[in-house]
C-alpha cells in the first residue's frame, strides 16, 4: 500500500477476549473500541490484570480476538500468513518492554540491528547506529546491556524499537522499572517520538505522570476499556 | 546464513564453559569413532598386505576353504604334484599355516606362522624391516610389533612348541591385531605341527596368465577336491571374513558413540533454549522471520558438532601415535574417506538434534516476552 493513501489509524471495534483459565472463562477485554491515531502518544491505565498486555498483543497479532476487529493501518494482522506478519511486525510495529528485554548476548548496537535485520533493511548496522544517536547512547553502541544503566537500557530499547521507523509503538509498562528522573527522560522521548515523527505511541501503564504528555487517555478496568478523553489531565484521572 | 552463524557464535558464547563441554564431550566421541575406523583400516592392511603383497594368479586350497584369515585348508604335498602337471601352470608354490606358542623373554604369545619355501618368490613376508628373509630351517622372521612387545631383535631366539629358532629378520605389514604373522621354511612348520608333507594352501603361476579360464577348467577336471581363486577373489574372500569378525563390534561401538554425541548435543540445545526462552520469545515478538529460531539453534548445533569433529582430528594423530606407542601391536590407519565420514557424520548428528530441537521452538510463544 502506498503509504500516503495509508490509514493513520489502529482501529478497534467491538473487540472482546476470553479464554479459559482454570475452567472457567476470564474476559480480558470486553466490547473495546477505540481509535488510536499517528501523531498522538495515547495511555492506557489500569491496574496489573486489568487486561493491558491482552489489549497490546491484539494490536500486535499475537492473540485472535473472540469477536470484533483489529486494524492496524487497514491490515488486520491476525489474517495476515506467518511470514508476513512477522515481517509486518518489524517494519511497521515497534515494542518497548517493561523490562526492556534486550538480548544479553548482543551489544547495544547488534541488539537494534538485529530488527532492522529483520525487516530485511540493508545497512542494518548504519541504521542501527542512528537509531542510537537519536536517543543519545551512541557512545554505549558496542557494550553489552549487562554494562548499562536501567535508563540507558531503556533508551537502547527505545532505539531498537524505533530502528525501522514504525508507525506504531507498543509500550508495556515503559517506565516501570525506572528511577523518577530516568522514568521522565523517557516520557519525554515517547512524546517526542509521537509528535517530531509522527508516530502512533501506545503506552500501557499505570505510571500517572505520563498522562501530562499524553494525547489521549484510555482506562482498563476488568477488560472494560474506557476513554477519559483526549485532555485528561493527572488530576481529572485521579478525580 | 552467514549471519544465523553469528548470532549462534553470540548465544553459544554466553555459557563459554557449557560450550567447550559439549565441544570436548563432542571431540572424545568423534576421536573414539575415528579411532575405530582407523584400528579397522591398520587391521585390514594388516591382514590383507600379505595376500596383497603375494601376487599369485591362483590360490589353491581344500575344496570348501576360501580364506586364510578364519578356515583351516590342509592339503597333501601331492596335490602340488597334480597342479604342477596342469598345463599352463608355470609355479607352485606352497604355504602352511600354523598357529603356534612363542615363547621369548619370558613371555608366551601366539603367532600365526606362515612355512614358505625360501627358494620360491611366493610366500614370504611382504617387507622386510630389519635383518633378512629366512634361508633354512631353524630360523624365523617376526613382525615388527610382535617384535616391540616381546622385546626380540634380530639375532635374538624364540622358542616355538620346544624348537628353539633364531630371528634372523623383523617384517611390516604382517599385524592382524589379534595375532601377528611370522615366517619359517615350510619343513620348519611342518616340524612344529608335527606332520610331514601337508600345506595349507598353494601360490599358482600360470605360463600365461590369459589362460586363466581354461586352467581353471583343467585344475577342476584334473585334480578333484580342492577349490581356485583368483587374486583378487582371494583377496575379498579374506576381506569378507575380516569384516565379519571385526565389523559388528566397530559398527555397535560407533553407533553408541554416535548416539552419546546426539544426546548430549540436544540434551545441551534443549538446555539452551530452555534458558533462552524469554530471549527467543522476545525476538518473536520484534518479528523475527519464523526461520530466524530454527537457523540460529541449527548454527548452534552445527558450530558444536564440527567444533568437536575438527578437534577430533586434530587430536587423532598423536592420540594413536601415543598408543602405538604403548601398544606396539596396535597398528592404526587414517585415510581421507575415514576423515569424510566422521565429517559427514557430525554434520548428521548436528542436524538430527537441531530437528529435535524444533520441537521444543514450537512450544514458545511470543506472548511469553509480556510476562
Amino acid at each position: 500500500m502506498n503509504p500516503s493513501s495509508e490509514s493513520r489509524s489502529i482501529i478497534l471495534e467491538h473487540v472482546s477476549k476470553s479464554y479459559r483459565e482454570d475452567g472457567s472463562v476470564v474476559h480480558a477485554l470486553n466490547d473495546a473500541s477505540a481509535e488510536f491515531k499517528r501523531g498522538r502518544l495515547a495511555l492506557v491505565l489500569g491496574p496489573s490484570g486489568s487486561g493491558k498486555t491482552t489489549l497490546l498483543s491484539l494490536i500486535a497479532g499475537f492473540t485472535q480476538p473472540t469477536s470484533g476487529a483489529v486494524t492496524v493501518f487497514d491490515t488486520k494482522p491476525t489474517d495476515l500468513p506467518p511470514a508476513k506478519l512477522q515481517l509486518f511486525r518489524a517494519a511497521k510495529i515497534g515494542f518497548i518492554f517493561q523490562n526492556f528485554l534486550l538480548l544479553d548476548w548482543l551489544t547495544v548496537e547488534e541488539n537494534v540491528a538485529l530488527v532492522a535485520e529483520f525487516a530485511g533493511r540493508n545497512s542494518a548496522v548504519s541504521h542501527a547506529r542512528a537509531a542510537l544517536e537519536r536517543v543519545g547512547i551512541s557512545h554505549l553502541a558496542g557494550r553489552y546491556p549487562a554494562n548499562l544503566s536501567q535508563g540507558e537500557k531503556q533508551r537502547a530499547a527505545i532505539a531498537r524499537a524505533c530502528v525501522n521507523n514504525p508507525h506504531l509503538l507498543l509500550a508495556d509498562e515503559p517506565t516501570a522499572c525506572l528511577e523518577s528522573k530516568q522514568g521522565f527522560e523517557i516520557i519525554k522521548i515517547l512524546h517526542s517520538i509521537a509528535k517530531d515523527e509522527n508516530r502512533c505511541v501506545i503506552a500501557a501503564s499505570h505510571d500517572l505522570r505520563l498522562i501530562d504528555y499524553a494525547d489521549g487517555i484510555f482506562r482498563l478496568e476488568d477488560g472494560v476499556l474506557k476513554t477519559s478523553g483526549p485532555c485528561a489531565t493527572r488530576d481529572s484521572y485521579n478525580n | 546464513m552467514r549471519r544465523s552463524l553469528k548470532y549462534s557464535v553470540r548465544s553459544l558464547r554466553r555459557q563459554p564453559f557449557r560450550t567447550a563441554f559439549t565441544i570436548g564431550a563432542g571431540s572424545l566421541c568423534a576421536m573414539l569413532i575415528l579411532f575405530l575406523l582407523s584400528v579397522y583400516n591398520g587391521v585390514e592392511v594388516g591382514s590383507l598386505t600379505y595376500i596383497r603383497y603375494n601376487k599369485a594368479d591362483f590360490w589353491v586350497l581344500q575344496e570348501g576353504t576360501g580364506n586364510i584369515m578364519r578356515g583351516s585348508s590342509i592339503l597333501l604335498t601331492a596335490y602340488g604334484d597334480a597342479l604342477r602337471q596342469v598345463p599352463g601352470v608355470a609355479r607352485v608354490s606352497p604355504v602352511l599355516f600354523v598357529l603356534a606358542q612363542a615363547e621369548a623373554n619370558g613371555r608366551t604369545s601366539t603367532i600365526y606362522i606362515a612355512g614358505y619355501s625360501p627358494g620360491d618368490t611366493l610366500g614370504g613376508p611382504p617387507q622386510i624391516v630389519s635383518g633378512r628373509n629366512v634361508e633354512k630351517a631353524g630360523e624365523i622372521v617376526l613382525d615388527r610389533s610382535f617384535a616391540l612387545k616381546s622385546g626380540i631383535r634380530v639375532g635374538d631366539s624364540v622358542t616355538v612348541h620346544r624348537e628353539k629358532l633364531k630371528v634372523v629378520g623383523i617384517s611390516s605389514g604382517t599385524n592382524m591385531f589379534v595375532i601377528q604373522y611370522a615366517f619359517t621354511t615350510i619343513e620348519q612348520a611342518r616340524s612344529i605341527l608335527g606332520y610331514p608333507n601337508i600345506v595349507s594352501c598353494y601360490l599358482v603361476r600360470l605360463s600365461d596368465p590369459q589362460d586363466r579360464d581354461v586352467v581353471v577348467m583343467r585344475i577342476a577336471e584334473d585334480v578333484p577336491g580342492i577349490d581356485a581363486f583368483s587374486q583378487d577373489e582371494f583377496v575379498e574372500n579374506n576381506l569378507r571374513e575380516m569384516r565379519a569378525g571385526f565389523l559388528p563390534i566397530l559398527l555397535i561401538v560407533s553407533a553408541i558413540s554416535a548416539v552419546v554425541l546426539a544426546t548430549i548435543l540436544t540434551a545441551i540445545l534443549v538446555m539452551n533454549i530452555a534458558e533462552s526462552r524469554k530471549d527467543f520469545a522476545v525476538v518473536m515478538v520484534l518479528g523475527s522471520p519464523p526461520s530466524f529460531l530454527p537457523k540460529l539453534i541449527t548454527g548452534q548445533a552445527m558450530l558444536l558438532s564440527l567444533s568437536g569433529g575438527i578437534i577430533s582430528l586434530i587430536l587423532i594423530f598423536p592420540v594413536t601415535a601415543a598408543l602405538e606407542n604403548f601398544f606396539p601391536e596396535l597398528s592404526t590407519a587414517i585415510d581421507a574417506l575415514q576423515i569424510f565420514t566422521v565429517i559427514c557424520m557430525v554434520i548428521v548428528i548436528g542436524l538430527v538434534s537441531s530437528l529435535v530441537c524444533f520441537q521444543r521452538l514450537k512450544r514458545i510463544y511470543p506472548l511469553e516476552a509480556f510476562e
